[in-house]
């Protein structure tokens, strides 16, 4: 009898359920009405950041919380101005180790990623990486410790090594019409620190 | 005059009602669920394939002493963003360490996944990837670029849309109506829209550059290290090709929104934007963001596009074919 009765309450629920979400009418037009106001508001969010529509706005009053809580979750409130207004900087990084017999290994992003990555996807990241971490200096210092740390390690080189040099140089292409006329590629150092592994 | 004016009252009223009547069918009109079907399998197979390549890498990546260690990366995000420092310290409370929590997240996502690719339970599947892929770009916010972007998106809309409705096991197993719904077409609007307001977006800021439309941005792009796949510095002798290259992408892109709802532009269209994303992914090395934007309009507005050249081909036949007209 118990069981009949469960049989009955789940093939009702069954049928409510298939019943709300088969036609185009709903038998809950509060929730139907909800739903599709939040739609709306989700898309005039996008479209106020994509149109910069929320810029003066953005970073001051009690929405900034909200708003920022609600891109951060769905990413959908960012601007998709890919390569605009122009192709960023590139950079180069490169890494002197030097060991304790007192021999030299260079390492340079430009010539391949492989001795970081194994898997060519993840080379794009470090497009971000290296752009981001160039804003603050004291990021660009936490950064480059942490990454001579992790290089070390995957190289299975610390206990051999006395120091390393981390050096990054931003690369600015020409534009067609001056690289014609013979301007060259300009190089710039940009950061460089020295590390000295701890001897004890 | 004042029956003029009563008749501009009917027309204006009759335009309203039309206006209204259009929106509703554009909005609420039931639809076949098979599209929102299609892009949650390729939505989910791309992430999961994006997940496989990642496996060599993830540790260096994810790991407590990641190229960005933890400490750092935390300090990056927002305060009520969840980190993966958080996961290993919910962990290690059942004895793992923090390298153990790490691959044990890896192979949670990757059995998420498969279970929204094959749409078992997938209302919670697609709230666990979601979740999970939130964690992973909290975790390595400085490694994040547009795929991540896009592909957060597309699962944050499967969390929330119905795409169990079509190709998955809730399906077979009858625990989701096949059905179309209102709730399936306000889906497919809102994952079209939003792909109309990306590629206006993204046309519009480089109709605003003077250097797309002198075409140097294509040729830095395809000559700078970060991107640089074969050699390209003879376009600097061409620079009308990188010109052409250049308006053609601002050409569709800034075009999309409106051509996607023309039946007889969309398939170029789309052919267009394939061309754009191929490219992107062939010159600039790009190739799981080529795909993914690819894939994306392909869930939005691949079933029109299929009907069109269904209808294209039908009309081609009866042409060719007088007696069929019969």
């Amino acid at each position: 009898m118990q069981l009949a009765s469960k049989v009955f309450t789940a093939e009702k629920r069954i049928r409510r359920r298939l019943v709300t979400s088969s036609g185009g009418r709903s038998d809950r037009p509060l929730l139907q009405r909800t739903i599709y106001f939040v739609a709306f508001v989700h898309l005039a969010l996008v479209g106020a950041v994509v149109f910069h529509g929320v810029d003066p706005w953005a970073n001051q009053g009690w929405w900034q919380r909200p708003l920022g809580f609600w891109g951060g979750i769905n990413y959908s409130l960012w601007r998709f101005g890919f390569f605009s207004p122009d192709v960023g900087r590139s950079s180069e990084v490169e890494f002197k180790v030097t060991h304790k017999d007192g021999t030299i290994e260079k390492f340079s992003t430009l010539e391949s990623f492989r001795f970081f990555i194994k898997s060519h996807e993840s080379v794009n990241r470090f497009y971000g990486f290296r752009t981001q971490s160039s804003e603050n200096p004291v990021l660009q210092d936490l950064c480059a410790r942490s990454v001579v740390v992790r290089l070390l390690n995957e190289l299975g080189m610390s206990e051999d090594v006395n120091s390393v040099d981390y050096t990054v140089r931003t690369i600015r292409y020409p534009t067609m019409e001056a690289f014609r006329a013979g301007e060259g590629i300009a190089t710039k150092e940009f950061y460089s620190t020295h590390f000295v592994m701890d001897q004890k | 005059m004042s029956g003029a004016a009563g008749e501009t009252h009917a027309t204006r009223g009759t335009i309203q009602e039309r206006t209204r009547a259009a929106a509703i069918k554009f909005f609420c009109a039931p639809q076949s669920p098979a599209p929102l079907g299609v892009f949650r399998l390729l939505m989910a197979g791309l992430a999961l394939y994006q997940a496989l390549l990642w496996y060599g890498d993830w540790p260096a990546f994810f790991g407590p002493d990641a190229w960005v260690q933890w400490e750092i990366s935390r300090a990056l995000g927002q305060e009520w963003q969840i980190h993966l420092l958080h996961i290993a310290g919910f962990l290690m409370q059942f004895g793992f360490s923090a390298d153990q929590s790490v691959t044990i997240f890896y192979w949670a996502y990757v059995t998420f996944l498969v279970g929204l690719l094959l749409g078992w339970h997938t209302r919670v599947a697609a709230f666990l990837v979601c979740a999970s892929h939130w964690v992973i770009m909290n975790t390595v916010p400085m490694f994040v670029y547009g795929l991540d972007i896009f592909l957060q998106i597309a699962l944050f809309y499967l969390m929330v849309m119905p795409v169990a409705k079509a190709y998955s096991l809730d399906l077979w197993q009858g625990r989701v109506s096949p059905l179309p719904s209102w709730g399936v077409t306000l889906s497919r609007r809102v994952l079209q829209i939003h792909l109309c307001l990306v590629y206006i977006s993204s046309g519009y800021e480089k109709v605003l550059s003077p250097a797309w439309w002198s075409g140097n941005v294509i040729w830095r792009s395809l000559v700078q290290p970060d991107f640089r796949q074969y050699d390209f510095t003879w376009l600097a002798r061409f620079p009308w090709l990188a010109m052409l290259s250049s308006w053609f992408t601002m050409a569709v892109e800034t075009g999309y929104c409106v051509a996607m709802w023309v039946p007889r532009l969309r398939v170029f269209w789309m052919a267009g934007i394939i061309v754009l994303h191929l490219g992107i992914a062939l010159f600039l090395g790009l190739g799981l963001f080529g795909l993914i934007m690819i894939l994306l309009t392909i869930s939005a507005f691949g079933y029109e596009a299929w009907i069109d050249v269904k209808d294209t081909m039908r009309r081609a036949s009866v042409r060719f074919h007088p007696a069929a007209r019969v």
